[in-house]
């Protein structure tokens, strides 16, 4: 009955029946060939490698948005309430490690992520400055890298990708730079392996930059809707990178460069460095010279429509046409606007524990009478008793003064709101959650945008990183420091002489203010400061330029500028006008400004690894 | 009397039958192989109805004592390979009908003792004496692919049982329940909330800073033991060392944990019914200070820094107001001035929990069978208030547990196994995408706030940070129900085939397994919109609405039905197959065994492309005489995680063992039992890293750019961009573990125990990007690269007593203690750190803090005191003096020093004892961990916030030996230091239980075989210094609190029929 089993048969079926198994194992543990993504997908037509590049607008942080509450205003333009949490706060006390600080939710600027590095970031709580450049400067490198790969394509689509590349390439350099000193210029994909570039100077970085952005240039178009490849996006073209923007940024290269902070830095020499500074007239004036042609679209937004350099009440994004570069902006519905607590008191609806910012009176006397002359100019006509009459009219664009109508409808149960009450004990003042100063921040926000008058519902704040007038401002600066008179120009085309004095004079009077005063024309440091309180009046709290431009000058230790005031004061009225008696200027504030304060600190973990790479001075 | 184990041991081996061989099943005739299978489907239906039937039948009887000649009541007696049996009564006596024909053996078994066989041929009547079972009950151990005898086992494996998991005190995770059972397992709990207590687990420390969680099997097969119900546990093992975990390859670098469920044995059918009520109490929850001493606080605070913020006038409250705020003179006052203790409202003082088991086990020599059944309900401690919406939402946890295992006995030589296991846990939440928002509240909000509702019936909110301070209560209470139901399916079928007619000693086994997962999710929604509104201390009323602040109209927005809705990128699925033969062979003195297996996993969720993992493990182990063993294993291993180099990989290990004991020269020392030296050696890998597919760096698609003239316009190019840079290079973590181990039993069972030492060097541990020193500018996370280096040395001690007396008094004491530390070789530090700033040579995840001193009493104090980095002009007597580590004359970054130990204890320490007296049984259980850091930072005036906790008394210039700094209210310095950092050392009763067994009369009248009635608790009793109860800052709201941890008193019965 039994049933002989041959052992050799069994033998063979599991020797054969190992090998398949054993044939089949590398295979079986294979990444499936569907998950990948080739490089010559990426990179093989304008389409997608156009999508490879611009994932870096991206990497340009919104910074009036990085958390519910957004503070960049770093140096002396505004003041906040007394909170513990407010990275303006911990700057004023000379807490500058705070920068790298991510709470996630509060107590944090744009120039941190809150959650490292977020290479595509759709909303602002993503955005981080330090992060995304370095980001940003990597996907350049591997673009660049990859140009050979762009071969379905026209030489216009070529240039077109090359120039965005090299743009943001040199972009991303300088912002890092401008707050933390002299890098390393990456300019090649970097591997896994050791990493030991050392940091440049100043100097040399930015020469580096400015090689970048000077050839940048000449790749990029005047004006995306007049290329071929623009029709696709005909009318939206606005916010991409033009060889006006180029030009823009590698002036403030090369004006930065010069300045005396990076100068000291680079040969300490604690002046300007002329030649840097001719450099940087010249790329103004490039870039200058295309909208004065006409050949590129950007213009001083007219005076009535001003505010449209920051916001608009409608779907249009701000800006158009005097911004040369925004950050995209991250909608996230009516009301919900970092903006809206920032300068509107509890009771004009703000919130009501400590968010809001007020200007300092230090600054706000920046502002100066709409004759053009600086309050304390002989014959300014400036009034103690009236401190709000005729001033330059930008200063009721960006500031709210006692006595001034907030709510335009309602009934009499508004009245107790109705007119800022700004003066001491008022009701929009306080210490912990209204002004502190006796003023208000109005600029990146409608007056109407009190809960009575209610037009909040559709607000898009956008304020530049770069628009025009700055240019002109940055523009004159160069040319005095290069040239050396505000009577100077750069030496370009003959149908378009711009001096010193006219590009500031362009500025004002599109405000309808004054032209800069004979007084002030007559030697460099006169009209220089000029250019300093004019920078102040028409870039108030945009971007860090104050932030900059008081550590580029060497300034930001001097007294006048670590001290932060407020007014304390009663209202009356004299001769049927609203007046400020018993005035009195009281230090709220006084910044702690160091040396070392001229640079942010490196991140501790960064500088510890060679020393080639080492720490700002003090930090 | 002495024991003469190895007599057993074969005699056992011998009941082992063979063998009639499978194919003589296929070579039957037609008709022999119907009435086979006849007899078979015949067999199947008496497993089911648990009567004998009649046949020639003669009643003998018997007696069960033990060796001290007490009668043991409840000892099973079963006709051998028959379902026929019954249990001893009161007496130790018992009753029988046999058949008169064939098998006349009997099997009689008790817990505890030895079993015995008696062949009654001619006999009637018999006196069976049961020898306690003193060295190990279970003389079987469960490893990796397999079973040995206790006696060879040459690995450090732990074994607990199912009684042991049973009177933990109603805990239902059966993680928690392994706390302070095994020596050399460590667990860290974070929360208490329903379904979600399962713990942290370390074996034997932590070994890596990437996934240090061990590898957990049940059955045979990797699945997660979250949700599995602890009646239906048979044994748990653990494996530490790495000829244990070796076989595991690639996944043992972490320890193994291998649990087996339970199976039928043969016998009549057994019905085990169990059924508790478990009561959970808050355990430990900070205390906090009300309205008037916090704003009395901050009115001192606020004082004090005067000097540096002069602005804090403006908010100082007059005493005349602080009163209120203790006495209102009326309702509208006491609304006005509220005073709310956020603890006390959100949580009740008690919660349920009940749980229900029913089993029913047997079986025939043809099959076995466990089947069970368990529901279990976990109640909610948080006090849910009426919302008035016609729904109760609130947290807790319901789980029906099926388990059905089955053995079927196909021919002599083949069997074939299925288990089934069904679960169905639903978890009910909140549907608040914001739950730390409820322990923010609960734990963070300013008792002066708001109250949590107004008589009128409005909820309370805080307008002044809405965002900041929330109604946790209101939220609670208004945001919906998640239910989230998740659905287990776990099937396994086993094929063992005796070889034994190609090769004496060969067997084959195949296994096949499904396992699949889903979750879906239902519940009321809402989105928390409710009535609310705030009074100012002013009596100004703000109203809470949608569109604008003091609209005096507010809509609720309505809620819906979510109706249930599967989950699909959570539905989870797995194959495996594996593939074993089994060789074992005796020639002479020298038993050697042989295993070899193949295996195969393929694992996916939702849409992702599937997981796979292929092994090749081996064993042999060579045992001479019983007294000198030897094993040796290794696993080839696949991962798909790695590079093609790198795939795969071969991990071995060795381990030796010398039972002493055993030899000749020894065997006449009566008292010593039992004394065997065993070392281990091998390698293990981990291959547990966060991400897949890490050697590449891949292209990503999708998203565009926010481009054009409106806000809603969008570029039409789609972005590219580079994915996580990858490493070619990247491969698994090694691990190289050594042990040495002794065992020991003295005076015939009195005195047991084990110590072993072991050190792990593991090498090549990944260090993730982030953590690397990789310079910011390469412009993405750096890629992750195996650099790390540990070491872990430790040890394990366990002891045990166990003595009976006369009148079957008994008393037993467990002690253990695992002492485990790790240290980093190397995890590439910053180079230019300066020692005490790298990982390098501390533990991972060491406590770093900038330390404090002592306090800063005078103003000459303060100028003396080392400059700070960072708000240096805020410094005020009170303060503390930090610590200038590296003496650099300031106080930042470089003065971060370790101090303290991690948030894992070094040490851990169980004891338990217990008392045993005829149906009476007592048992206490403490546990205890030391050498342990956590930081814990229940800060005073957070946001200022009126919120300050009792940490004993403030500093003052009155008062400078205080036990705290007063807080700071503006002008704060975020300084703390080390304060925060509390000793987690702590003291626990872990686990206490008072049980009576009935087991005669009128339980015996009412057809049960025992009734046991019990009390239990977990966690009764706790001595630490940490302000909460929690061992972990898991869960919630991290560091600020979570749902709370609970003590648990349950009261139970459990009957077997």
């Amino acid at each position: 009955m039994k049933k002989k089993i041959n052992l050799s048969k069994i033998l063979y079926t599991y020797t054969v029946l190992t090998c398949i198994l054993m044939t089949s194992c590398e295979e079986y543990l294979d990444k499936a060939p569907e998950a990948e993504i080739s490089e010559e997908e990426v990179f093989g037509t304008f389409k997608s490698f156009q999508g490879f590049v611009e994932e870096m607008y991206h990497c340009i942080p919104d910074y009036t948005k990085s958390t519910w509450v957004a503070d960049w205003n770093l140096a002396d333009e505004v003041i906040p309430t007394t909170v513990d949490w407010r990275l303006i706060t911990h700057f004023d006390n000379g807490d500058y490690w705070y920068w790298l600080t991510t709470a996630c939710g509060w107590n944090q600027s744009y120039l941190k992520a809150c959650n490292g590095v977020v290479t595509t970031p759709v909303d602002w709580f993503q955005v981080g400055l330090w992060d995304l450049s370095w980001y940003g400067l990597r996907k350049a490198n591997v673009g660049l890298a990859n140009l050979d790969k762009l071969v379905e394509a026209t030489q216009e689509e070529k240039d077109l990708i090359k120039g965005q590349l090299l743009f943001f390439r040199g972009f991303f350099h300088f912002q890092l730079m401008s707050l933390w000193g002299g890098l390393p210029y990456i300019e090649e994909v970097l591997g896994s392996g050791k990493l030991d570039l050392p940091r440049l100077s100043y100097q040399e970085t930015a020469k580096k930059v400015a090689r970048d952005l000077d050839s940048a240039a000449l790749f990029l178009p005047t004006d995306w809707d007049k290329t071929t490849i623009g029709r696709a996006t005909l009318g939206k073209n606005f916010q991409r990178i033009t060889k006006s923007v180029a030009y823009g940024y590698l002036g403030k290269n090369y004006l930065y460069a010069g300045s005396p902070l990076m100068n000291k830095e680079s040969t300490g020499n604690a002046t300007y460095d002329e030649e840097l500074c001719k450099k940087a007239a010249e790329a103004f004036y490039k870039c200058l010279y295309l909208s004065h042609t006409g050949e590129a679209p950007y213009r001083l937004i007219e005076w009535e429509r001003y505010h449209e350099n920051f916001y608009t009440l409608s779907n249009d994004l701000p800006g158009y046409p005097e911004s040369l570069l925004s950050p995209r902006f991250f909608w996230n519905g009516p009301g919900y606007d970092p903006s809206n607590s920032l300068w509107l008191p509890p009771v004009l609806g703000g919130n009501l524990d400590g968010n809001m910012v007020s200007p300092p009176h230090s600054y706000v006397k920046n502002f100066g009478m709409a004759n053009g002359l600086p309050l304390d100019a002989e014959g300014s006509g400036y009034d103690t008793l009236h401190p709000w009459t005729g001033r330059d009219p930008r200063f009721y664009e960006s500031i709210v003064h006692d006595g001034e109508r907030v709510i335009q409808g309602g009934d009499a149960s508004e009245d107790y709101r109705r007119y800022a009450n700004l003066y001491t004990d008022g009701n929009y003042r306080s210490e912990n959650n209204g002004s502190r100063t006796g003023y208000l921040l109005i600029k990146f926000i409608n007056l109407t945008a009190n809960p009575t008058d209610n037009e909040n519902q559709l607000r898009i704040n956008l304020p530049p990183y770069m628009r025009l007038a700055d240019v002109y401002l940055m523009y004159a600066e160069a040319v005095l420091q290069g040239y050396g008179t505000p009577q100077s120009s750069y030496p370009g085309e003959s149908n378009y002489v711009l001096t010193a004095g006219d590009a500031v004079n362009i500025v004002r009077g599109r405000a309808n203010v004054g032209a800069v005063d004979a007084r002030f024309l007559g030697s460099k440091d006169a009209f220089m400061s000029e250019i300093i309180r004019e920078r102040a009046v028409e870039l108030m709290c945009e971007a860090n330029i104050r932030f900059c431009d008081l550590r580029r000058w060497l300034l930001a230790k001097n007294m006048e500028y670590r001290e932060k005031t407020a007014i304390d004061f009663d209202r009356d009225t004299i001769d049927g006008e609203i007046a400020a008696i018993n005035m009195k200027e009281r230090v709220v504030v006084t910044r702690v400004v160091e040396d070392r304060h001229y640079w942010l600190p490196l991140p501790t973990d960064q500088v510890s690894i060679y020393r080639e790479f080492g720490q700002n001075p003090g930090w | 009397m002495t024991l003469d184990y190895k007599k057993l041991i074969k005699e056992k081996r011998k009941m082992g039958k063979t063998n009639k061989r499978l194919f003589q099943f296929f070579s039957l005739s037609n008709s022999k192989r119907e009435k086979l299978l006849r007899v078979f489907l015949f067999s199947v239906i008496i497993l089911f109805s648990t009567s004998s039937f009649a046949q020639e039948n003669r009643i003998v009887k018997g007696l069960v004592v033990d060796n001290n000649e007490n009668p043991i009541p409840g000892a099973t007696v079963i006709l051998k390979e028959s379902t026929i049996g019954t249990t001893t009564d009161q007496y130790g006596e018992f009753s029988l009908n046999i058949p008169t024909s064939g098998n006349q053996i009997l099997v009689i078994s008790f817990i505890g003792m030895l079993g015995e066989e008696i062949d009654m041929t001619g006999k009637d009547y018999i006196k069976a004496v049961l020898v306690e079972n003193l060295v190990e009950i279970a003389d079987v151990v469960v490893v990796g692919y397999g079973r040995q005898k206790k006696e060879s086992v040459v690995g450090a494996i732990s074994q607990t049982k199912a009684e042991v998991l049973e009177r933990t005190g109603g805990v239902n995770s059966l993680g928690a329940a392994l706390t302070g059972n095994i020596p050399g397992l460590i667990t860290l709990q974070g929360t208490g909330k329903p379904g979600e207590e399962d713990p942290i687990i370390y074996i034997r420390g932590q070994g890596t800073w990437n996934n240090s969680q061990p590898l957990i099997l049940i059955d045979g097969i990797e699945r997660s033991m979250s949700g599995l119900d602890i009646n239906s546990v048979e044994s748990i093992s653990v494996l530490k060392d790495a000829s244990a975990t070796a076989v595991f390859g690639v996944k043992g670098a972490n320890g193994v944990i291998l649990i087996t469920t339970k199976r039928g044995s043969e016998g009549k059918a057994n019905i085990t019914v169990n059924s508790s009520a478990t009561m959970k109490i808050p355990s430990r929850i900070p205390n906090k200070y009300d309205s008037y001493d916090a704003l009395r606080i901050r009115n001192m605070a606020i004082e004090r820094e005067l000097g540096v913020e002069p602005g804090g006038w403006a908010s100082i409250t007059p005493i005349a107001e602080l009163n209120k705020y203790r006495n209102p003179s009326s309702l509208e006052e006491a609304e006005r001035y509220p005073n709310v203790d956020w603890q006390k409202e959100s949580f009740k003082d008690y919660a349920m929990s009940y749980n229900s088991n029913i089993s029913i086990s047997g079986g025939s020599e043809l099959v076995k069978y466990f089947t069970s059944v368990d529901y279990l309900n976990e109640g909610d401690i948080m006090n849910v208030r009426d919302n008035g919406k016609g729904y109760t939402p609130g947290y807790g946890y319901d789980r029906l547990n099926f388990r059905s295992n089955l053995d079927l006995n196909i021919t002599n030589s083949t069997t074939f196994t299925a288990n089934l296991y069904g679960s169905y846990g639903q978890k009910q939440d909140t549907w608040s995408n914001f739950e730390y928002t409820m322990w923010q509240g609960v734990y963070g909000n300013p008792p002066d706030a708001f109250p949590i509702q107004y008589s009128d019936g409005a909820w309370g909110f805080y307008p002044k940070d809405p965002v900041g301070v929330v109604n946790s209560v209101s939220n609670f209470s208004n945001s919906g129900i998640q239910k989230v139901n998740t659905t287990n399916v776990n099937t396994d079928f086993t094929l063992n085939q005796d070889l034994g007619m190609l090769l004496k000693g060969l067997k084959m086994k195949g296994v096949f397994s499904l396992d699949n997962s889903f979750i879906s999710e239902s519940g009321v929604i809402d989105w928390g919109g409710t009535y609310a509104k705030w009074i100012s201390p002013d009596g100004e009323v703000f109203l809470l609405n949608e569109s604008g602040r003091n609209r005096y109209d507010f809509v609720v927005g309505p809620w819906s039905y979510q109706s249930d809705s599967v989950q699909y990128e959570e539905t989870y699925r797995k194959i495996f197959y594996q593939l074993q033969s089994d060789y074992s062979t005796k020639i002479g003195r020298n038993e050697i065994t042989a295993m070899g297996l193949f295996s195969r996993e393929e694992y996916a969720k939702g849409s992702e492309f599937p997981h796979y993992r292929e092994d090749w493990v081996f064993r042999t182990t060579y045992n001479y005489n019983e007294r000198y063993f030897a094993e040796f294993n290794g696993s080839y291993n696949g991962s798909e995680r790695f590079g093609r180099d790198y795939r795969f990989e071969f991990f071995p290990s060795a381990a030796i063992g010398w039972m002493i004991s055993n030899e000749s020269f020894l065997q006449n020392i009566s008292w010593l039992d039992k004394f065997k030296i065993r070392g281990s050696w091998g390698r293990v890998g981990n291959d547990a890293v966060s991400a897949r597919w890490l050697y590449q760096t891949p292209w990503e698609y999708g998203g565009e750019t926010y481009l054009g003239t409106t806000f809603t316009d969008r570029s039409p190019y789609v972005w590219y961009s580079e994915g996580k840079i990858g490493n070619p290079d990247i491969h698994w973590e090694t691990v190289e573990k050594k042990n040495l181990g002794i065992e020991y039993a003295f005076f015939h069972g009195l005195l047991e125990g084990s110590i072993d030492v072991f050190k792990d060097y593991r090498y090549d541990i990944l260090v993730n990007g982030s953590d690397r020193a990789v310079m910011v500018y390469l412009g993405g996370d750096p890629p992750t690269a195996n650099l790390g280096e540990t070491e872990v040395k430790g040890y394990e001690i366990e002891t045990k007593l166990n003595k009976r007396f006369a009148n079957s008094f008994r008393v037993w004491i467990n002690c253990s203690m695992t002492h485990a530390k790790d240290k980093i070789l190397a995890a590439d530090d910053p180079a230019l750190y300066p020692d005490y700033k790298k990982k390098q040579g501390y533990q991972i995840a060491q406590y770093r803090s900038i330390m404090i001193s002592d306090f800063v009493n005078t103003w000459d104090e303060v100028y003396a005191s080392t400059e700070w980095n960072a708000n240096d002009g805020l410094k005020l007597p009170g303060d503390y003096n930090f610590i200038d580590f590296n003496g650099d004359g300031i106080i930042n970054d470089y003065d971060e020093a370790p101090n303290g130990f991690p948030e894992r204890p070094q040490n851990t320490y169980s004891t338990s004892f217990g008392i045993d007296y005829k149906g009476f049984s007592l048992f206490v259980q403490f546990y205890g961990v030391n050498n342990v850091t956590r930081y814990i930072s229940f800060g005073n005036f957070p946001r200022q916030k009126n919120v300050v906790f009792d940490q004993g008394e403030f500093w003052s210039k009155d008062n400078k030996n205080a036990d705290s700094f007063l807080p700071r209210f503006i002008a704060q310095t975020s300084m703390t230091g080390n304060y925060y950092a509390y000793d987690g050392s702590y003291l626990r009763l872990k686990n206490a239980e008072l049980a009576y067994t009935f087991s005669s009369g009128l339980i015996n009248k009412l057809r049960m075989n025992s009734l046991q009635i019990y009390i239990n608790g977990n966690n009764l009793l706790l001595w630490t210094k940490m302000p909460d109860d929690r061992e972990s800052n898991l869960g919630g709201w991290g560091g600020q609190g979570s749902y709370p941890t609970v003590r648990r008193i349950n009261l139970g019965v459990k009957i077997i029929l």
